[in-house]
C-alpha cells in the first residue's frame, strides 16, 4: 500500500521537474530570440527614424518657398502663375449675393 | 515505544521548520519573479542602445508654425582611429592621405604612433569617401555617425534660428535658448541622444511670410539702392512674431558669415533713432492722458525755440494744426508741443510702458539694450517726441505699436507660440481702450490720406505711420543719408498684424527725386501685405457694390 503511493509520488516529481526544466530551456531560448528580434527591431526603428529625418530635411530644402519661387520664375512661361490678391478671394455669402442678382437680372 | 514517539515528535519538529523555510524562501522568489514580469519593459531601452549613441548629441528639430522644418539633425560620418590597433603606421598614413589629401601627413604620422585609444581623424566626410576609405580596410580607422545640424531654409531664418558649433551646442539664436532650456543638462546626462524623441520646438514664424518679406525686401535694397533693410510683422493680438527679417543676412549652414557686422540682425540687436515713427506713441501719450483731444489745436507756426534749440518742420504747414492733421503732416513741432504738454515724469512713465527704456527680453539671446536719455530737459522730452536722442530696435517700436492698436495691451513679443487667453494674463494696460480706437483712426486717415497712401492695398484696409529719420553722420545729421520706416496695422477697423519696414540710407527711385518713406518703405509695405495678406487668412473686404462685382468674378472664373 504504502510503496505504489511513494513511487507515484517520486514519478510524479521527477516529471515535473523534468517538465519544468524543459519548459525553463525553451522560455530562455525564447526569450534570446526575442532579445535578439527586438533589438533587431529597434535597430530598424532607428534606422528607419534616421531615413525620416534626413527625408523630413529634403523635404524642407525642397519645399523652401526660396527655391519654389525661383522655380515658378524659371518656368512662367509655361506655368502662368502670379500672387493670389485679395480681390480673388471672397465670401460664400457674397458668391450667393452675386448669384442671385444676376439671376434677377435675367428674369428682367 | 516512548522514546521513539519523542524523537519522532522532535524529528517532525525540525521537519515542519525546515517546509515553512523552504516556502517562505520559493514564496519570495515567485513573489519577486511576479513583481519582475509585470514591471513595463522600459528596463531593456537602457541596454539596447549601442556605443555609436553615446556620439550623437541629439538636438530637437525646429519647426514653423505650419511644421515646415527650419532647423533638422542629419546624420554625417567622421572618421576616426584607434592607434593603438594600428600595425602598420606607414601603410596607414599613405592609404589615408592618398584618400583625404586636406590631412597633413606629418601630424598624422605622429597621432598613429601614439598608444592612445581613440582619436578623431576628420570630421564630416562624404559619402563617397567614406566607401573609399571603407575598402582600403585598415585596421583600427573606421567611421562613427555624428549628427549635423542641417537648416533648409538657409538664409531665410538664419537670425531667428542662430546656428550650432561643430559639437552641435547652440551658440546663438534659438539654438542657444534651447540649449539654455536645460538640453545641454540633458545631454551631459546622457539622456538626449539621437533615436529618443525629442519633441520639436514649435516656433510663432511663417515661413511663407517670412520668405515673402525677405524677397519683397531684398528688392527694395536693389530698388532703392539701399544698404539695409529690416521687416518685422508682428501679431497685433498676441505679439507672436511671424516674420522678422534683416538683410543683409547670413546662411547658418555657413555659420562663419554670422561674424560679419554688415550681417547683424538689425531687427533686434542694432538700436536706431526710429524718426517720425515716435510721433505714434506720442499722441498715444497724449490722448491717453487728456492733454490734448485728436481736435486740439497746437500752433505750428515757424519754428520752436527751447533754450538755444529750435526745432522746425519738414514739409511745414505753418498754420495752427489740429492734434490730428500733426500726426497726418508728420509735424515736429506740433510733437514737440504735445511732448511738454504731457510732462517729463508722464513721459518718461510711458516710455518704460511701452518697453523703450529696457532691453527686450524675448526668446532670442541677440538683443541690445536702448540708448536712452537719463535725464529729461525740455530740449530732450521735445526731439524724443519725434523719435530723435533715443534709440530703440526697430522690435521695440513694433511691439509698442501692437499695443497702441490693439486696445492698449502690452507684453514682451515673443517667438513661441502664445494664446490671447495667456496675453490677457501676461499683458499689462499701458493705454486706454479709447486711446487704442483714437490711434487706429488716426492710423487710418492717414494711410488714407496722409503720408501713407502708397502703402494701401485694395481690401486689406492698411494704415500707418511714415518715418524719415536723418543718420548721424560725424557728430550731425546728415541731410542726405536718412533711415526710412513705415509702421503700418492692417485691417485697420480690428487689426491683425504689425508690419514695420525699415528701409537703410535709400536713394531716390530711378527717375524719381524723392527718398523720403513715403517713396520707398510705405510701398514696400504694401507689396509685403498684398503678398502675405491671403496666407495669412486675412479676409479681405471690400465696399458693398464692389464686393458683388469682384464675386461674380471670383465664381465665374472656375
Amino acid at each position: 500500500m504504502k510503496r505504489p503511493v511513494r513511487f507515484a509520488a517520486l514519478v510524479l516529481a521527477v516529471s515535473v521537474a523534468t517538465v519544468s526544466a524543459g519548459s525553463v530551456f525553451m522560455m530562455k531560448k525564447d526569450a534570446e530570440r526575442d532579445a535578439f528580434a527586438i533589438r533587431e527591431l529597434n535597430r530598424k526603428i532607428a534606422a528607419e527614424r534616421q531615413r525620416i529625418s534626413e527625408l523630413r530635411a529634403e523635404w524642407g530644402a525642397l519645399d523652401n518657398p526660396r527655391r519654389l519661387q525661383a522655380l515658378v520664375d524659371r518656368h512662367a512661361g509655361v506655368l502662368r502663375l502670379a500672387p493670389i490678391e485679395g480681390r480673388q478671394i471672397a465670401q460664400v455669402r457674397e458668391v450667393v449675393a452675386a448669384m442671385r442678382q444676376k439671376r434677377k437680372e435675367g428674369e428682367k | 515505544m516512548r522514546r521513539n514517539t519523542v524523537r519522532n515528535e522532535g524529528a517532525r519538529g525540525r521537519i515542519g521548520l525546515l517546509l515553512v523555510a523552504c516556502v517562505a524562501i520559493f514564496g519570495v522568489i515567485s513573489g519577486r519573479l511576479v513583481l519582475l514580469a509585470s514591471a513595463p519593459a522600459v528596463a531593456g531601452a537602457f541596454y539596447a542602445g549601442s556605443p555609436q549613441d553615446d556620439v550623437q548629441a541629439a538636438r530637437p528639430d525646429i519647426i514653423d508654425r505650419n511644421g515646415e522644418v527650419l532647423a533638422t539633425d542629419l546624420a554625417t560620418a567622421s572618421l576616426y582611429a584607434e592607434p593603438r590597433n594600428i600595425v602598420d603606421v606607414d601603410e596607414a598614413v599613405e592609404l589615408l592621405t592618398r584618400e583625404l589629401p586636406e590631412l597633413d601627413p606629418v601630424k598624422l604620422r605622429r597621432d598613429l604612433s601614439t598608444d592612445r585609444g581613440f582619436i578623431w581623424l576628420q570630421r564630416e566626410v562624404s559619402g563617397l569617401k567614406r566607401e573609399a576609405i571603407h575598402n582600403l580596410g585598415i585596421p583600427g580607422i573606421g567611421f562613427l555617425t555624428e549628427t549635423k545640424r542641417f537648416y533648409p531654409g538657409g538664409s531665410t531664418v538664419g537670425h531667428i534660428v542662430g546656428h550650432v558649433n561643430i559639437d552641435n551646442a547652440g551658440i546663438a539664436g534659438l539654438e542657444k535658448t534651447i540649449d539654455g532650456g536645460g538640453l545641454s543638462a540633458l545631454q551631459s546626462a546622457g539622456l538626449a541622444r539621437k533615436g529618443r524623441d525629442l519633441s520639436p520646438v514649435e516656433v510663432t514664424i511663417d515661413l511663407r511670410v517670412q520668405h515673402a518679406v525677405r524677397d519683397e525686401l531684398s528688392r527694395a535694397i536693389e530698388r532703392y539702392r539701399a544698404l539695409a533693410a529690416i521687416g518685422i510683422i508682428l501679431d497685433a493680438k498676441t505679439l507672436e512674431v511671424v516674420a522678422m527679417t534683416s538683410l543683409p543676412d547670413y546662411d547658418p549652414n555657413e555659420p562663419a558669415q554670422a561674424l560679419e557686422d554688415i550681417r547683424m540682425n538689425r531687427a533686434m540687436a542694432g538700436v536706431y533713432e526710429m524718426g517720425s515713427v515716435f510721433k505714434t506713441f506720442t499722441l498715444a501719450m497724449g490722448l491717453d492722458t487728456g492733454a490734448i483731444t485728436p481736435a486740439s489745436q497746437l500752433d505750428a507756426r515757424g519754428k520752436l525755440q527751447i533754450g538755444r534749440h529750435a526745432i522746425g518742420d519738414f514739409h511745414g504747414k505753418n498754420r495752427v494744426l489740429t492734434a490730428a492733421e500733426v500726426f497726418q503732416y508728420s509735424s515736429n513741432i506740433g510733437s514737440a508741443r504735445i511732448a511738454l504738454k504731457v510732462g517729463a515724469q508722464r513721459v518718461e512713465e510711458y516710455y518704460r510702458a511701452f518697453g523703450f527704456l529696457d532691453r527686450l527680453d524675448t526668446e532670442l539671446p541677440e538683443a541690445a539694450k536702448p540708448l536712452t536719455p537719463s535725464r529729461w530737459p525740455q530740449i530732450t522730452l521735445a526731439t524724443t517726441s519725434f523719435g530723435h536722442g533715443i534709440s530703440v530696435t526697430p522690435m521695440h517700436v513694433a511691439a509698442a505699436a501692437a499695443a497702441v492698436v490693439n486696445g492698449g495691451i502690452y507684453a514682451n513679443p515673443t517667438f513661441y507660440p502664445r494664446s490671447e487667453a495667456e496675453m490677457m494674463r501676461i499683458g499689462r494696460r499701458v493705454l486706454s481702450p479709447q486711446t487704442s480706437k483714437q490711434m487706429r483712426d488716426l492710423f487710418y486717415l492717414n494711410g488714407n490720406e496722409g503720408s501713407g497712401r502708397s502703402a494701401l492695398v485694395p481690401g486689406y484696409n492698411v494704415g500707418g505711420k511714415t518715418g524719415t529719420a536723418e543718420k548721424v553722420v560725424g557728430g550731425r545729421y546728415a541731410e542726405n543719408k536718412r533711415f526710412n520706416s513705415y509702421l503700418a496695422a492692417f485691417p485697420m477697423d480690428d487689426p491683425q498684424y504689425i508690419v514695420l519696414v525699415v528701409i537703410d540710407e535709400p536713394k531716390p527711385e530711378e527717375g524719381k527725386h524723392y527718398a523720403t518713406a513715403g517713396w520707398n518703405a510705405a510701398p514696400t509695405v504694401a507689396n509685403i501685405i498684398s503678398r502675405v495678406g491671403p496666407m495669412l487668412h486675412v479676409e479681405p473686404r471690400f465696399p458693398n457694390d464692389d464686393a458683388i462685382e469682384r464675386a461674380i468674378t471670383v465664381a465665374y472664373q472656375e
